[in-house]
């Protein structure tokens, strides 16, 4: 195999990542190619250097704190969230005037339904009944019916009554 | 897939799930108890990868206040989102995930020259001064040519070689393909491999 094939398994070879076959004809020309054994040291030596540079040490007192903080947050975190749930029941009452407007209105509408719906369904009755010159009629003839419901509780309509 | 091999880092990857906490529970088991109220179960996933999480920050952004920030972030954000995580994956791989987002945030909202690692000291001075002076020099090297790295490349080296992360689990840290991420540490060795061409070839 050429240097150029073999290169880009260096790493997994480093590694041991490569299948036994693959690894087995790689291993034979790195053996036999000073440029790959070469490139197989310098990989090596890398690896190596990259590893032992280590993260400096923090003091024994920054994990404490580090805890200590991170606890506050979470505490500071958990409160907000209490507060928003919170927030979504009075959110309501943040509403911008206009739509705080129309909500209280709407909400006296709502309310004041059952005593519009019997007002309204007592008048809607005629008009469902009656039709365009029944009303006129209706007008016309208020007096009389007025008197004609009198008539009917002093109970009357009998007296009224032509005898045959 | 173990990296035993080249890294010597023990089997942490796949060993890292099974790794109990001091009170000897793993880690869906010690969500289960936070999701049902228990704020100490939370505490010791904290606990267990509150070291991990700020060196892989510290590794990204090469600043260590910019570290413990970050790793603060990210178990906030774990602490919001624990409920919807669907445990399609390792919790640590979810929780890197969570750092890496807000590691690569946090630069580009910052957008600033990328300031060069600070590098620990040699524990102490030895009877070899030469050879000290020599190993200082070459990590300050290995640590400017690691700074120097894309940013994408930066994290899946140290996923890899730091955290022992097997490709598919940086795949799904950094959400790109497993052969991305096996890309991306590939393209990162051959860069440092170039700028560090001067150093320990005696390997």
């Amino acid at each position: 195999m050429r240097c150029q094939r073999i290169q880009p398994h260096l790493l997994a070879l480093v590694e041991g990542e490569l299948k036994q076959s693959k690894r087995e004809k790689v291993a034979r020309h790195v053996a036999a190619c000073p440029a790959c054994a070469s490139a197989m040291r310098s990989l090596r030596q890398t690896l190596r250097v990259v590893q032992a540079i280590d993260v400096p040490e923090p003091s024994p007192a920054f994990w404490q704190e580090f805890g200590t903080a991170l606890h506050q947050r979470m505490r500071r975190e958990e409160a907000a969230h209490q507060g928003r749930r919170h927030g979504q029941l009075w959110g309501l009452f943040r509403l911008p005037k206009p739509a705080l407007a129309v909500v209280a209105v709407s909400l006296i509408l709502v309310c004041s339904l059952p005593f519009l719906g019997g007002h309204l369904g007592q008048q809607r009755i005629p008009r469902m009944i009656l039709s365009g010159g029944d009303e006129v009629s209706l007008a016309a003839n208020l007096d009389f019916l007025k008197h004609l419901d009198l008539l009917e509780e002093v109970d009357v309509l009998e007296q009224l009554d032509p005898s045959p | 897939m173990t990296t035993d091999d080249a890294y010597g880092g023990g089997k942490r990857t796949q060993s890292r799930e099974a790794q109990a906490s001091p009170e000897g529970q793993s880690d869906f088991e010690l969500i289960d108890r936070f999701l049902a109220g228990d704020m100490s179960a939370f505490d010791a996933l904290v606990q267990k990868y509150q070291q991990d999480v700020y060196r892989l920050a510290y590794r990204i952004t090469l600043s260590a206040d910019d570290a413990k920030d970050l790793a603060q972030e990210t178990f906030l954000q774990a602490y919001r989102a624990l409920k919807g995580f669907r445990r399609r994956s390792s919790f640590y791989t979810w929780l890197y995930r969570i750092a890496v987002h807000l590691c690569f945030h946090h630069r580009r909202r910052s957008a600033r020259v990328e300031p060069v690692a600070e590098v620990p000291e040699s524990p102490a001075a030895s009877a070899q001064p030469l050879h000290d002076l020599l190993e200082a020099e070459q990590r300050h090297a290995v640590a400017t040519a690691i700074a120097a790295l894309p940013p994408q490349q930066r994290a899946a080296l140290t996923l890899r070689v730091h955290q022992n992360l097997s490709y598919r689990e940086i795949g799904a840290t950094l959400q790109c393909s497993e052969g991305a991420a096996r890309a991306n540490v590939f393209h990162a060795i051959q860069k440092l491999r170039a700028r560090l061409a001067g150093f320990g070839e005696d390997g």
